[in-house]
């Protein structure tokens, strides 16, 4: 199978490229070298940025229209024809509108379909609750057959992307809006589907975390050991089912403590999958989810509604220190320097 | 006749944000921290306004400089314009004479740091030294980030109602030559709180960081040759966090440079 080797135009361009730009870009290069590979849409080609591989590959392009139940299941039956399609929508309409499509015609059949949720979480957050997606992981875990991977960044879409055809099954991207900062400043890391990547050496506590909360989970590592002198481990657990079991135990065995954090909510996500696997170990431990806790977020910018629901580093950062008993001396000094 | 309160509004800019960069000067233009080793004393600048006089003092101690608002008790040099628009007008780079009283022998010094605020407005091509373009940059962020807290605290209701946020920080930093911090300040906002500060903060991740790739591009952004935008795609700037706060506080910016320049 035909991968491309290298994507130094992403690193390079990373800062200035959406993730879901980097993920169609990756995608028309991939279909370069395997004609196997059909990309469709339900009307969404610029805002899920398919039509970078749409504009080099018309032929095999399909605009189903506003039509999502039907897309997968027409991606369903080219799947079973042979071909390997990448289908883009947002992530609500993925999980929930065409959840039985999803479900039935694709993961029953484990067919290779390559799903590319975009606007995951509360990345579209000013367009109000119907375009949140904060239930996804729990529907694709739930899921037989369907891998769950949340990149950290558009690098690391690009390699969730690549890394996706060489999964038999269907496999399930869920991205953000775009505009997120880059987490990676290079591609030069090695990713591997199932096994997470520590982003922050720590002994005092443990962050796994995935999607955006990565770069957030970083900055509040730093925060903490500049500040608290506390040390941090930070783990980016971009594939969330198979999920990387090894990973999750170390870390307990290690620090004792663990906080997960997530763009999703704290019920069926990343957390509790974390928790499954500390609870079925017999292990104990300091265990917080963090995420949104069971509510429709409210509407507004992202980055307002990240730090609203302290999924930014400084939520996070407050998060370590309420779990480890400590308090934050405010700077209550107001002259202007 | 009374001042307008867009006129009002600039003088006390002036006197809250601008006069406070004369330390930068005091402290890293070596012609002038080295006239002002050994100077002492007290001047007074005012404008009459109405029946009333709208001033600030500036005591020295060396180099070491304090901007108190309000009048001397008892300054060594008054300078004192007829009218608040006279005094903006000469800050602004226009021709205004005040009435002078007291020790002239301070004044030279005294017209030579004020002149030395002109930094900020010099063309970019008219900077001949390394110094006077590190001048530039520090000069420019430290005063703007001060006026952005001070157009808070003066009640501008817009800026009031963007100081409404969570506690936040919108952090500058100019890289050169490897250093990353080069050049930090920042503007720290809290529940209709602000504060300027010098350098990185370290408690909290910035909300906003307008991080500038170096000294020339940067003042390329601030000698507005470009756009904030075109800076961007230029790579002379970069923002990372919430693009549109950073937004908002640009505006901010753009309005209280037209205020001052």
């Amino acid at each position: 199978m035909a991968i491309i080797t290298g994507t130094n135009w992403n690193a390079y361009d990373a800062s200035t490229m959406t993730a879901r730009e980097i993920y169609g870009r990756t995608l028309a290069a991939l279909a370069e070298h395997n004609d196997r590979i059909v990309g469709l849409t339900a009307d969404l080609e610029k805002t899920t940025a398919i039509k970078f591989f749409a504009d080099k590959f018309p032929d095999r392009f399909y605009n189903v229209g506003i039509a999502e139940q039907n897309m997968f299941g027409i991606a369903a039956g080219m799947a079973k024809s042979g071909l390997i399609p990448f289908v883009s929508t947002m992530a609500v309409f993925t999980c929930l509108r065409a959840g039985e499509q999803v479900r039935t015609d694709i993961a029953y059949q484990n067919l290779p379909v390559k799903i590319i949720a975009t606007h995951g979480g509360i990345s579209f957050g000013h367009a109000g609750t119907t375009h949140h997606c904060t239930e996804d992981f729990a529907v694709m875990r739930a899921i037989p057959n369907m891998t769950v991977i949340c990149p950290a960044d558009g690098i690391e879409t690009s390699k969730a992307v690549q890394a996706s055809l060489e999964i038999p099954g269907p496999v399930y991207i869920r991205i953000g809006r775009g505009f997120e900062p880059p987490c990676y400043e290079s591609d030069a890391y090695n990713y591997e589907s199932g096994r997470a990547i520590t982003m922050h050496q720590g002994t005092d506590l443990t962050i796994i975390c995935c999607g955006i909360a990565v770069l957030q989970a970083v900055n509040a590592a730093k925060t903490l050991a500049e500040t608290d002198g506390l040390s941090v481990r930070v783990i980016n657990m971009h594939t969330l089912k198979p999920i990387d079991r090894e990973a999750v135990l170390q870390a307990v065995t290690d620090t004792r403590r663990i906080l997960t954090v997530e763009e999703h909510n704290v019920l069926g996500g990343l957390g509790d999958a974390v928790a499954s696997v500390i609870a079925e170990s017999g292990k104990g431990c300091v265990f917080q989810k963090h995420g949104l806790h069971d509510v429709f977020a409210t509407i507004g910018y992202a980055e307002d509604l990240y730090a609203y629901y302290q999924m930014d580093a400084n939520g996070i950062v407050d998060k370590v220190r309420e779990m480890l008993g400590m308090e934050f001396e405010a700077d209550e000094n107001w002259d202007d320097e | 006749m009374s001042a307008s309160q867009q006129e009002l509004m600039t003088a006390k800019l002036f006197f809250n944000a601008a006069f406070p960069t004369m330390q930068v000067l005091l402290d890293d233009a070596s012609k002038l921290h080295k006239k002002f080793r050994r100077f002492q004393g007290v001047v007074q600048f005012g404008a009459k306004d109405g029946g009333g006089l709208l001033c600030c003092h500036l005591v020295f101690d060396g180099v070491k400089l304090n901007v108190i608002q309000g009048p001397a008790e008892k300054p060594d040099l008054t300078l004192t314009f007829s009218s608040i628009g006279k005094m903006n007008a000469l800050f602004k780079g226009g021709l205004a004479l005040p009435a002078i009283k007291g020790r002239l022998s301070m004044l030279p010094n005294v017209l030579s740091l004020l002149m030395g605020l002109k930094i900020m407005t010099k063309p970019n091509d008219k900077l001949k030294t390394d110094e006077e373009k590190y001048l530039k940059v520090k000069c420019s962020l430290y005063m703007i980030t001060r006026a952005l807290s001070q157009y808070n605290k003066l009640g501008d209701p817009d800026m009031q109602a963007f100081c409404r946020q969570p506690d936040r920080i919108y952090q500058f930093r100019v890289e050169n030559g490897g250093d990353p911090a080069c050049i930090a300040c920042y503007l720290r906002v809290n529940a209709g709180q602000s504060k300027s500060g010098h350098g990185v903060y370290t408690r909290r991740t910035p909300f906003v960081l307008f991080r500038f790739l170096s000294i020339d591009g940067a003042l390329k952004v601030l000698g507005k040759e470009c756009e904030f935008v075109e800076g961007v795609e230029r790579g002379y700037v970069e923002t990372v966090g919430s693009p549109e706060y950073a937004c908002y506080l640009n505006d901010f910016m753009a309005i209280l440079q037209d205020m001052l320049s």
